[in-house]
């Protein structure tokens, strides 16, 4: 491929558009390089879009052409374009990224580039100025259209504690992501710390066929610990909550309730206090006590029918001699382990109250330390709540003070406890708490309305990257955070291919020939 | 009289009668209306457009192919005398691919009537061999420095050519009233020495049916009716007159299935037969911007155009030049204004 690209003929500040030769391949997210020899500056660009050119002054000229082709076609006599390369060309619009001082300072775009500037391949020297920014953990390499170029891309750790949001349509890649992000932290060997709940069990275990999961990181069995919902053997511990744990906040995040199951649960919660979960579960008759209550029996039915679906999830404990798992999780993730817990089997919405339950633990948890030992604060790793769909959490319409998730959005950086929002449909989430997020790893979207509601959302200007967002491959992302001077073009590393990069423990020293005779010989 | 028609009641009616009825009532007679092949008057000669035979063609491959055109413009038009640019740009095709585009720079040349007289003279000495007996008449000294500049390039173009090569003329091989037939003759004559094949391709035929119906659309007309989407050649020099007057055959040619036009081709006697050089003109004739032209000669075209903006640019050079002269910014705008853009605004 060759690196020169063609010049630029126009057109401002903002935008810049440059001539290419008809044979130049150029893809929507390409970065190019311009030179301003005069000024000693070398201008970044991304291409927007790619659109036609002819030499022909006529208008009508490239529509009357495809006719004449037509025409050919149904002839059965099929014409020849001779020398296109002489005749056509491309013509890219970019958005113009910024450029490059002569002592090598990134500055943000606020000059044209000389005008027929020569417009070529970057070098990696071009985005070396990224290096300090890209972070300690790193998903990829920056992308240009669809090739890479040899700088690896990534955040800085200690920015997950302002939330992260990966969002992509089905199959674009958010599940390696999340592998990779979360093999990162694994391998920072306890600087950070997440909690990620795997509905599906994909995290842990790949998923089908070939894919891995973070069960097969190398550093795993140093410091990735495991939970199930479900009997799981010897490779996680069976994951168990207290009853007495859930409070009416993780139940109103959980499920939809009218108002009048809410009313019914408030009289349930004063006759009975906290047994009131237990009793309404176990009533035989359910009409007699709403009637004793006061609330329609329809009403209490449904209550019933969720409070006995809680009752049977096989990680909730009625006994409270039996210590909630919810504080060892705490603890693990305050030691820098990562915490991976398996809802597979548990329907959406029983995983959400898990989730909801954990999470309120570990935010009140390191409230509590950042109010009582700063010391000990100071020690704790930022740490980040992954949850899949979380629209079901962060929307609208399960705005709630209640609810621990949008706690976490507006309050956790305080705590040191991110958020990392995964969804198909960002366009679901709360604008607001959106707005709190200060990394997008933005992944394939068709649905303009994601779209729209992230370039209100991002941290950098991507109202140009729609047409680029919409036609990303699987793996291919753009990055958006503040310490990234534009959203980042990224391919993010297969995880099977990352892990084969990743240094795990070192092993024991073999013991020294004759140790095992002791000393006494 | 307040009239809201923007023509004459009932003109129109009659121009279009007038039409209509040319092309109803039969002639008897081909004309070609050029002051040429040494003749003040048309040729006619007896003939009808249903009578010439439509050839099918086969496109061949082209081979290498050379095609001359010529451009120009009046920078400058003193009513007395005229300033005028002009060029002669060639082009080489082969194997699907323009390999060659020569569009040398304008030539400009203030051309008053005596100094005129003078020029064509030396010019056409060279191109003719010998001092010419006559002049011929120039209403419009840049047609004629034009078309002197392309038979320069046409000649050059066939000493340079390898045997086997065609090279195309934009226009017709007899010259026209500007352009002696010695000097057709002499190019001709080079090129059967070096066995270079010698065509020209006519984009506005004057060649006619009895009363000035256009002889090239009147056998489209027919081609599409009888032939439907093919390549075919109709030859029009059939009268033995042709053959002590022209150096070729005059054909009229449909060379792409779907062309929305026919051509007068001209194909000079040589080295290929007329049926071979034909066939290689059809196979140029397949570009879809140019469908049934040879894309040489468009790309010839484009390289010998002046375009708007090249006459903008020459006339502003030009009044540079004529201040580095001496000449006040006022007599420069004496010189170039004219009265008609006045009234035009």
């Amino acid at each position: 491929m060759s690196a020169y690209k063609g010049r630029i003929f126009g057109k401002s500040v903002l935008e810049a558009t440059f001539r290419s030769f008809y044979g130049t391949d150029l893809f929507l997210g390409d970065l190019l390089a311009a030179e301003d020899a005069e000024r000693a500056r070398r201008f970044l660009f991304r291409v927007i879009q790619v659109t036609y050119g002819s030499d022909s002054s006529d208008p009508g000229w490239a529509e009357r052409t495809a006719g004449a082709y037509m025409a050919g076609d149904a002839a059965d006599a099929p014409y020849t374009l001779h020398d296109p390369e002489q005749r056509l060309y491309k013509v890219a619009t970019c958005q113009p990224l910024g450029y490059i001082e002569a002592a090598g300072e990134f500055r943000k775009p606020k000059s044209l580039p000389a005008q027929f500037a020569r417009v070529t391949a970057p070098t990696p020297e071009d985005f070396a100025f990224l290096h300090e920014r890209m972070g300690d953990l790193r998903i990829g390499l920056l992308r240009s259209g669809e090739d890479t170029i040899d700088l690896e891309v990534g955040i800085k750790g200690e920015t997950l504690t302002s939330h992260v949001g990966v969002f992509a349509t089905t199959g674009m890649g958010k599940s390696n992501l999340m592998k990779v992000l979360a093999g990162q932290i694994l391998s920072s060997q306890g600087r950070y710390a997440c909690l990620l709940f795997d509905p599906h069990g994909e995290y842990l275990e790949g998923g089908s066929g070939i894919r891995r999961g973070l069960r097969d990181h190398p550093w795993a069995p140093d410091r990735l610990r495991v939970y199930a919902t479900r009997a799981a053997g010897a490779a996680a511990t069976s994951l168990r909550l207290s009853l007495a744990e859930l409070t009416l906040g993780d139940l109103q995040t959980a499920y939809v309730w009218s108002h009048a199951q809410e009313d019914a649960i408030y009289r349930l919660i004063r006759f009975f206090r906290e047994e009131w979960l237990v009793r309404v579960g176990e009533e035989p008759d359910v009409s007699e006590l709403a009637e004793q209550l006061g609330v329609a029996t329809s009403t209490l039915q449904v209550i019933q029918r969720r409070a006995q679906r809680i009752l049977d999830m096989p990680c909730i404990s009625r006994d409270p001699s039996q210590p909630s798992l919810s504080e060892r999780i705490v603890d693990e993730l305050m030691d820098g382990y990562s915490v991976l817990v398996d809802t597979s089997g548990l329907s959406s919405m029983e995983e959400i109250l898990v989730a909801s339950v954990i999470t309120r633990r570990v935010l009140d948890s390191y409230g509590s330390v950042y109010l009582d030992d700063r010391d000990r604060f100071a020690a704790l790793p930022p740490t980040l709540v992954a949850l899949e769909e979380a629209q079901r959490v962060l929307s609208r319409a399960t705005r709630s003070d209640e609810n621990v998730f949008p706690r976490v959005a507006r309050e956790g950086r305080k705590f040191k406890v991110g958020l990392c929002a995964v969804s198909q449909q960002p366009k679901l989430i709360d604008d607001e708490l959106l707005s709190q997020f200060n990394t997008f790893f933005i992944l394939g979207l068709a649905d303009d309305k994601d779209r729209a509601i992230l370039r209100g959302s991002s941290k950098q200007d991507i109202s140009d990257l729609g047409p680029e967002i919409q036609t990303l491959m699987p793996g291919e992302a753009i990055v958006t955070n503040l310490e990234a001077p534009f959203a980042l073009p990224a391919m993010v590393y297969l995880y099977e291919e990352y892990l084969k990069s990743v240094q795990g423990p070192s092993p024991l020293p073999l013991r020294p020939e004759g140790a095992a005779k002791g000393f006494a010989e | 009289m307040l009239s809201l028609d923007i023509v004459e009641r009932g003109q129109l009616d009659d121009a279009a009668s007038f039409v209509v009825d040319l092309l109803e009532r039969p002639g008897s007679d081909i004309r070609v209306m050029e002051g040429q092949a040494s003749l003040d008057e048309a040729l006619v000669v007896p003939g009808h457009p249903d009578a010439f035979e439509l050839v099918p063609v086969e496109p061949r491959d082209p081979g290498r192919v050379w095609a001359v055109d010529g451009g120009s413009c009046v920078v400058a038009d003193g009513r007395s005398f005229q300033v005028a640019a002009y060029r002669a740009a060639r082009v080489r095709f082969e194997r699907g691919v323009t390999h060659v585009v020569e569009t040398p720079p304008l030539s400009v040349r203030a051309l008053p009537p005596e100094e005129m007289q003078t020029l064509a003279r030396a010019v056409l000495t060279q191109l003719c061999g010998s001092e010419p007996e006559q002049l011929p008449d120039m209403p419009r000294p840049v047609d004629a420095l034009r078309e002197w500049a392309e038979w320069a390039e046409v000649g050059r173009t066939v000493r340079e050519a390898a045997s086997g090569d065609l090279v195309l003329v934009d226009g017709s091989l007899h010259g026209g009233p500007l352009v002696p037939p010695i000097v057709v003759r002499r190019v001709h004559q080079e090129a059967i020495e070096r066995g270079v094949c010698l065509a020209g391709v006519v984009k506005a035929s004057t060649l006619y049916w009895g009363r000035n119906v256009p002889l090239v659309t009147l056998l489209k007309r027919r081609g599409d009716r009888e032939l439907g989407l093919s390549v075919w050649v109709a030859r029009i020099s059939t009268d033995p007159v042709f053959a002590r007057l022209y150096i070729g055959d005059i054909f009229v040619a449909h060379l792409a299935p779907t062309a929305s036009f026919a051509f007068r081709i001209d194909v000079a006697a040589g080295p290929s037969s007329p049926e071979e050089v034909l066939g290689r003109l059809a196979g140029l004739a397949d570009d879809p911007a140019f469908v049934g032209y040879p894309y040489p000669l468009a790309r010839a075209h484009q390289a010998a155009r002046v375009t708007g903006y090249d006459v903008v640019d020459v006339r502003r050079a030009f009044r540079e030049a004529l201040s580095r002269r001496g000449l006040s910014e006022d007599d420069i705008e004496v010189l170039f204004q004219d009265f008609h853009e006045v009234l035009n605004r």
